[in-house]
């Protein structure tokens, strides 16, 4: 005997995938659902938790892009409009501490939209929070005038910083370059790009507003990146019907 | 991509030996997983191998009034398959082996 299955059961998915496999899952729950109808119930809160799951993948990237665009807005607002020297340290502290924790907020949160690889981005992201506890430290020892802000923990931040961010983009490097050419040739680059990108991007995050504009970068990319897997879905939607 | 899980590795198995459509499938993975996987599963699950490119979606057609949609594993697909194969494969290799010399300390004889 066949049953109908109820359509609220395809409520969660998303309107793409809905268009493109409704009609086949709909009637796969419905060969089910005549067959083992014992199993009905079971087969409809199953598809009812991977539509939601499929939901929450897509929509989760744009919610973390927005929250971080949001506090990444604010914490720039905060910092135009109160740098007085009176409000100093409180203006540093979101530059060098909300800003990295922002950027690394916004780099894991690309990371997750566009299935990147974790680790190499990941280093690199605590590399940044690295940096930027380096001048805060720096900035901190100036008011205390403490050997004007090079003291061993600062240098052993700066370092760490260097070697993380160096490290994670040789890394990234290698990915790439390991395809295309001979293992002495991705090495090397690989080696001398990370070095670069390590000793360029410490002292750029020593400058006001650095991390921001980064977060911000790692955001637009975000947004870019998920809106050509959005397309590739359409493409294969199209293809499909 | 990455490690394939059992119940992929149990549809590119089945999609391996011949094309088959989505219904049919969870009755071929049944016993492969040792469990009836439930129907939004599985399909997502060939949704997923399909945009990982390790299958591809064959022609629909109609049966008694329900869309049935069939797949057929690629060239891609059966590389990924026969790699898992050679991993899953050395596991057992490797714990038959365990279990031919056992340590030498009992526990729990």
């Amino acid at each position: 005997m066949s049953r109908r299955v109820p359509s609220k059961v395809l409520r969660l998915f998303p309107r793409a995938w809905r268009a493109a496999h409704g009609r086949v899952l709909m009637d796969m729950l419905e060969d089910s659902a005549a067959e083992h109808p014992e199993l009905a119930k079971r087969e409809y809160r199953g598809a009812i938790r991977a539509g939601l799951a499929l939901t929450s993948k897509r929509v989760a990237p744009y919610s973390f892009a927005l929250g971080a665009l949001v506090s990444v807005t604010v914490a720039i607002v905060i910092v135009v409009t109160s740098f007085t020297a009176q409000n100093a340290p409180a203006v540093q502290a979101l530059m060098f501490g909300a800003g990295p924790l922002l950027s690394y907020l916004a780099i894991v949160t690309t990371l997750r939209a566009t299935r990147a690889s974790w680790p190499p981005v990941l280093i690199g992201a605590i590399g940044m929070v690295t940096a930027c506890a380096a001048h805060m430290t720096w900035y901190a020892e100036l008011e205390t005038d403490s050997a004007a802000g090079t003291s061993v923990t600062w240098l052993a931040l700066v370092l760490s910083a260097v070697l993380l961010i160096a490290g994670a983009a040789g890394a990234l490097i290698w990915r790439q370059a390991a395809r295309g050419i001979p293992t002495l040739a991705a090495v090397s680059l690989s080696t001398l790009g990370g070095a670069v990108a390590g000793g360029i991007t410490v002292p750029v995050l020593a400058l006001p507003g650095a991390a921001l504009v980064l977060a911000l970068a790692a955001l637009v990319i975000v947004v870019i990146r998920h809106r050509i897997e959005h397309q590739n879905l359409k493409q294969r939607t199209a293809t499909t019907s | 991509m990455k490690n394939l899980t059992p119940l992929q590795f149990a549809l590119l198995t089945s999609l391996a030996d011949a094309p088959s459509h989505g219904y049919a499938l969870i009755a071929a993975v049944e016993p492969l997983l040792g469990r009836r996987p439930g129907v939004a599963t599985v399909y997502t699950a060939l949704d997923y191998l399909a945009g990982a490119g390790c299958i591809v979606q064959a022609q629909d057609e109609v049966v008694d009034g329900r869309l049935r949609r069939h797949f057929a594993i690629t060239a891609p697909g059966k590389a990924v398959l026969a790699a898992e194969a050679q991993v899953l494969a050395r596991r057992v290799e490797r714990a038959q082996r365990a279990l031919r010399h056992p340590s030498p300390v009992a526990v729990g004889a």
